[in-house]
């Protein structure tokens, strides 16, 4: 234990990292601002903002038949005069929200109609698929065709009872959901930390010394691992703790926090039925899983390096690489190279948020749980190959010496 | 001369900047040969009868060429040119709107060259391992101190140092401009250097009076002080961070943040490494797109001014300037205690192994096919008959029961698009899906998007469903505009496979090999009925000649000797309509 502290203190608790991560910090800050200005005309329009809050109160909460046709009465006017685009464009008519009929559709249809269209059918479409499962599972069944029955049972087991009673502003959570620059922040913190977790002792020529001391070998070795996983779990954490609240400060997120996660349109075909704010904090988890196995990798190559900037140059290889990967094979329908891929479980609505499944031995994996099992299977193997290749190699030089 | 010497074995050796080097070079060829596609698909799918055209309009725009084209765009393809014509008049309407900077140009070989639209990671890696050992590797050897006791010290120190890691730099950067050169000119060919830059059709809306040779000239001067200043930024990193893991950490932030954090306009009106190492966006017009909300055109991104650029290049060329001066600055005087060398360990080498590949494709059984495109209405199969409804291959029991294909359940949910055209054979039927993603919201451009086509096949047996042929198209990356890639080959029409290739007949018609991807021309002219017969591919041509293709020889030859005005393929034989 004392050993762990001080591999910590030593290694991440430095000011160079304090100093990273508050840059950083507020880096990240910035460009959230940044992307909020740039996606929401909530933030850019002060009077669509003037309006949504006028009218956000007449909608919000359960959905009812009422609020539908409430909403109706007002879009649907609208929608007749402005679909020939004969209708005046002037910005000063009265009796609009917003001054001009084109506006006034078009905050309406964005922030009100879809969204409640989507909210209303979500019940509707999910008993559909439910339906569908069912039937494909009688089908497959009389066919003979086991996988694809259970597949499909898997699928209606997963959407029954799928439905959004209420109504709420979600363009936050979408944002959020998809925003991925602090991902790098965390990888270039990571990497430089990481890198010099075996450099740094071989610089000052400290792991030949610590061989003649008890907790020398393994033993510190699997302290620095320790350590490592600390860090490599806080740093993306700390990272998505941030985006929460940086998104939270510019955009309200409060309100769909209860929400289900399949309400949010980028998430509706999603394999996993918790809240947003549920689903934010396992995908934020699931994150600093991926980070922690990528950094086990950046590990093992630390251990290699001469010095730092080997190990560094060879983890961010491996992460282009992966993102590359990612690129080519993210959205395919190859869903086992989703789930081998490390950089789908750190932008994880690529898993998270299809309903996709990976035949293993003839049982249906979602990709998430396939990608959350690779990902620990690939961080122990790191793991343990440092270990193992550490140990060895302090022992075989303390003979030398 | 012998320290010379010496300092350029430690850059190339002891540094390993050989090695950084050849890595880089096979880097930078690899990826010119993986990543390149022709900006103009179809111009290099139908090169031939596009040359045959281009041959005479080629260069700026006339009266007569415009009534030659008109004039051939009105007769209609005399059917051999057919799909040359339909790429050069895109082109002519293209020149038409800009007469004066336009010209007719085979532009595919100069729009590969001026792409780049993301930052060239392996040459800024490249020059960050040659640049960050420079001063770090001495201050770990503790030779720093020692070499600036020395009588050569000091000055030559620095100088021998900088000036050499200054020119490594801009040759690697150099060397990626030879590299794209040499090969953009074999793949495609670079016609016309002294044409307008305003030609490609990237740089349509510039206001900027370049030529071709100018703007790849001048995109090259930019990227090369890029380089110089990246390059002199992680020297005096590694200078005064005295540590590689923080220098290369530095380093890198400062080479890759600003380009995904930092909006496009931003980006290049400042003189950071990152914008000037993508040079061609001081090069591009102004870009508009239409907001979603308000259907309004906004611009998306404003042409840096040549005033702009010369700033942004003067500003550049300051940063390098300070970052020397600083140099000298931290070798001038103060003698920094240096610390315990390095022990000798192994290199280890990392494989990181990917699996490279298509989709796979299971050989399906050797039987009689017979497949009419008029007959899309319906095949029949083992009592089942395949229909398309609602836009979408439905299946049809004895029962009259109606199934949607494939059997996906997640079909309401999951936003995919099925395309009603299918081709049967067997017991399979292929038919095609696209779905598509978008992540960005405000604006209605491409970027944030995601496409996925693929083509799928369902076995009617078992009604088991398996991915054919797939092509992804993605836009971002951590926000990153990366330009997207090939479109999707296979378009919205009739089509047929076999084991090997995917079929597209008609105008622009095309083979496309299922296992990689490539696309070959098709010359299968017709708007009429296209049969199948297992092997052969059966058509009326212009003429009206009844006409036989196969597929595995390549030939073509005809089958009736009186035009025929349609025909249809049965189990029996051919049956035609005089």
């Amino acid at each position: 234990m004392r050993l762990f502290r001080f591999e910590l203190r030593k290694l991440f608790l430095r000011a160079p990292v304090f100093i990273a991560l508050a840059v950083f910090t507020v880096l990240d800050l910035a460009k959230i601002r940044a992307v909020a200005d740039d996606a929401s005309l909530l933030r850019t329009d002060e009077v669509w903002a003037r309006v949504y809050r006028e009218q956000y109160g007449n909608y919000s909460g359960e959905i009812t038949l009422d609020r539908i046709n409430t909403l109706l009465d007002l879009y649907k006017p609208l929608e007749w005069i402005t679909n020939d685009i004969t209708a005046t464009t002037r910005s000063d008519v009265e009796g609009t929200l917003t001054g001009n009929y084109y506006s006034d559709r078009n905050l309406l249809e964005r922030y009100f109609v879809s969204p409640m269209r989507r909210f209303y059918n979500c019940c509707g479409d999910a008993e559909t698929v439910v339906r569908l499962a069912r039937e494909n599972e009688t089908l497959y069944t009389r066919l003979g065709c086991g996988y694809e029955a259970r597949m499909n049972a898997a699928v209606a087991r997963i959407y029954s009872g799928r439905a959004v009673v209420e109504f709420r502003y979600t363009e936050g959570y979408r944002l959020l959901l998809t925003y991925d620059f602090s991902a790098v922040l965390a990888l270039l913190i990571l990497l430089y930390a990481l890198c010099q977790t075996f450099a740094r002792d071989r610089e000052c020529r400290m792991d030949e010394l610590m061989l003649a001391t008890p907790g020398g070998g393994a033993a510190s070795v699997l302290a620095k691992l320790a350590a490592a996983t600390v860090f490599t779990l806080a740093v993306p954490l700390w990272f998505s703790a941030v985006d929460y609240l940086g998104f939270g400060l510019v955009l309200n997120l409060s309100e769909a926090n209860g929400l289900p996660a399949y309400a949010e349109g980028t998430m509706a075909a999603s394999s996993v039925g918790m809240t947003l704010l549920g689903f934010y904090t396992v995908s934020a988890l699931t994150r600093a899983l991926g980070f922690w196995a990528l950094g086990m990798v950046f590990l093992l190559i630390s251990e290699a390096g001469r010095h730092a900037l080997l190990p560094f140059a060879a983890g961010a290889a491996a992460f282009i690489l992966c993102t590359a990967a990612g690129v080519r094979w993210g959205y395919s329908s190859e869903a086992l190279f989703k789930a081998v891929n490390p950089y789908c479980v750190i932008i994880n609505r690529l898993l998270f948020g299809r309903t996709e499944f990976i035949n293993v031995l003839g049982v249906p994996v979602l990709t998430w749980q396939a990608a959350l099992v690779m990902s620990v299977l690939l961080g122990l193997t790191a793991a343990a190959l440092a270990l193992l290749l550490g140990g060895r190699n302090n022992i075989r030089k303390g003979v030398l010496a | 001369m012998t320290l010379l010497r010496f300092e350029i074995r430690k850059l190339l050796r002891t540094n390993r900047g050989a090695v950084v080097t050849a890595l880089f070079l096979a880097a930078e060829l690899l990826l010119c040969v993986l990543t390149d596609f022709p900006a103009n698909p179809d111009a290099e799918l139908y090169r031939e009868q596009y040359l045959h055209y281009l041959e005479q309009v080629d260069g700026a725009w006339t009266r007569e060429k415009a009534d030659f084209l008109e004039h051939e765009a009105a007769r209609g393809a005399d059917g051999l040119y057919a799909e040359g014509l339909d790429v050069i008049y895109e082109q002519y309407r293209y020149v038409n709107e800009e007469k004066e900077d336009r010209f007719f140009l085979d532009a595919n070989g100069w729009a590969s060259l001026l792409r780049d639209r993301a930052l060239d990671l392996t040459l800024a890696a490249a020059i960050i391992l040659l640049s960050v050992p420079v001063y770090c590797g001495e201050a770990a050897s503790g030779m720093e101190s020692l070499a600036l006791t020395s009588r050569n010290g000091r000055r030559l120190f620095l100088l021998q140092k900088t000036a050499l890691t200054l020119a490594a730099a801009a040759a690697l950067s150099l060397s990626t401009d030879l590299i794209r050169l040499v090969f953009c000119a074999a793949k495609y060919g670079l016609p016309h250097p002294d044409y307008p830059m305003q030609s490609v059709e990237a740089f349509g809306g510039a206001e900027k009076v370049l030529t071709l040779a100018g703007a790849e000239a001048l995109a090259a001067a930019l990227r090369l002080l890029g380089s110089l200043e990246l390059a002199a930024v992680t020297l005096c990193l590694s200078a005064y961070c005295r540590r590689f893991a923080l220098a290369a950490f530095l380093a890198s932030a400062a080479a890759v943040l600003p380009w995904i954090g930092l909006g496009q306009e931003t980006q290049y009106a400042l003189p950071l490494p990152s914008s000037l190492m993508m040079p061609v966006g001081f090069l591009r017009g102004s870009e508009y797109a239409a907001d979603a909300a308000s259907g309004e055109t906004v611009a998306v991104f404003r042409e840096a001014t040549a005033a702009q650029t010369a700033a942004v290049a003067l500003g550049a060329a300051l940063v390098t300037a300070v970052c020397i001066l600083l140099l000298r600055r931290r070798y001038g005087g103060y003698i920094a205690a240096g610390r315990g060398a390095l022990p000798k360990t192994a290199a280890l080498g990392l494989a990181l192994c990917f699996l490279l590949g298509g989709c796979g494709d299971a050989a399906p059984p050797e039987e009689d096919v017979i497949y009419n495109s008029r007959d899309n209405a319906a095949y029949e199969y083992g009592g089942l008959t395949v229909t398309s409804e609602n836009g979408r291959p439905v299946v049809r029991d004895g029962d009259g029961n109606v199934t949607a294909l494939p059997l996906d359940p997640l079909a309401p949910v999951d936003g995919a698009v099925y395309i009603e055209h299918f081709f049967a054979r067997g017991r399979y039927v292929y038919f095609r899906r696209e779905f598509s993603e978008s992540v960005g919201w405000s604006l209605a451009d491409d970027s944030g998007k995601t496409y996925v086509a693929s083509l799928l096949r369902v076995d009617l047996d078992t009604f088991k469903t398996e991915v054919v042929f797939e092509t992804v198209t993605q836009h971002t990356v951590f926000g990153i505009d990366i330009g997207g890639g090939t479109p999707d080959p296979l378009g919205r029409s009739d089509f047929i496979v076999d084991d090997e290739y995917i079929y597209v007949p008609g105008t622009g018609g095309r083979r496309v090999e299922i296992s990689t991807g490539r696309m070959s021309p098709l010359d299968i002219p017709t708007n009429r009925n296209v049969a199948y017969d297992g092997r052969s591919i059966f058509y009326v041509d212009r003429s009206g000649i009844l006409t036989r293709f196969d597929t595995e020889s390549d030939e073509t030859c005809a089958v009736s000797s009186e035009p025929v005005s349609d025909f249809r393929l049965t189990e029996s034989g051919i049956v035609t309509e005089p």
